[in-house]
């Protein structure tokens, strides 16, 4: 059990990596943000 | 029983991804300077402050988006800007619904406070935002956001209040906000 806390936090901490520093990615999810908010919104 | 715990987990874990990739960005454009396309950026803090005598707005027909950082919360986002005879408005939309006015907050905030900086073009400039609810400018001002952004915004939709209208004005002598 404990094992699989260490997997989901380096799971999340490689999570945050690739949204901050790999090229592309933030932008995506922003778009996809958007779209959905709009959706609402609308 | 082992099974659907594990099952529930994966579940969980599949759910926290988005919303850590979600709540990183959105942690990291509020320490930046200048909002990114979606999320709310921190202070305007690059780029030459224009003070003295005011700028000749026509050149913001040209301007897609400007950010905006009000002083009180020190907070920036983009948004759509329009002139009109010689003056600069922005807008809030979608402020008729309950998850519009979650989203955008912004527009209550200037309520309160006016005191702005915005950023065009690299440049600063100190503003205070002045909420125009009716007026003659109004339909002007209208038309232009509806021209240059093919928005569905009108004289009623603001007197409705689904729309903020606010003016750009030069900053308010009376107040003793300085930016950053």
């Amino acid at each position: 059990m404990k094992k699989f806390y260490w997997i989901i936090g380096g799971v999340m901490i490689a999570v945050v990596l690739i949204v901050l520093f790999v090229p592309g990615v933030a932008e995506y999810i922003e778009g996809e943000v958007l779209t959905w908010l709009v959706r609402l919104s609308g | 029983m082992k099974i659907a715990q594990k099952l529930f987990m994966v579940i969980g874990v599949l759910v926290l991804i988005p919303v850590v990739a979600v709540a990183a960005l959105a942690v990291s454009a509020r320490n930046s300077d200048g909002p990114s396309g979606v999320f709310s950026g921190g202070p305007l803090v690059a780029g030459e402050l224009v003070t003295g005598a005011e700028p000749d707005w026509t050149f913001a027909r040209d301007i897609g988006t400007i950010e905006l950082q009000l002083l009180e919360p020190p907070r920036s986002r983009l948004i759509w800007v329009v002139e009109h005879e010689g003056k600069i408005y922005v807008v809030s939309g979608y402020m008729g619904s309950a998850i519009g006015r979650l989203w955008k907050r912004w527009p209550v905030e200037a309520g309160r406070d006016g005191r702005a900086i915005v950023r065009i073009g690299g440049k600063r400039y100190q503003r205070t935002l002045i909420r125009i609810k009716t007026g003659s400018e109004v339909e002007g001002v209208t038309a232009e956001f509806s021209r240059k952004y093919r928005s569905a915004m009108t004289l009623a939709t603001i007197e409705a209040g689904t729309t903020w209208l606010f003016e750009l004005a030069p900053p308010n002598p009376d107040t003793n906000g300085t930016p950053g």
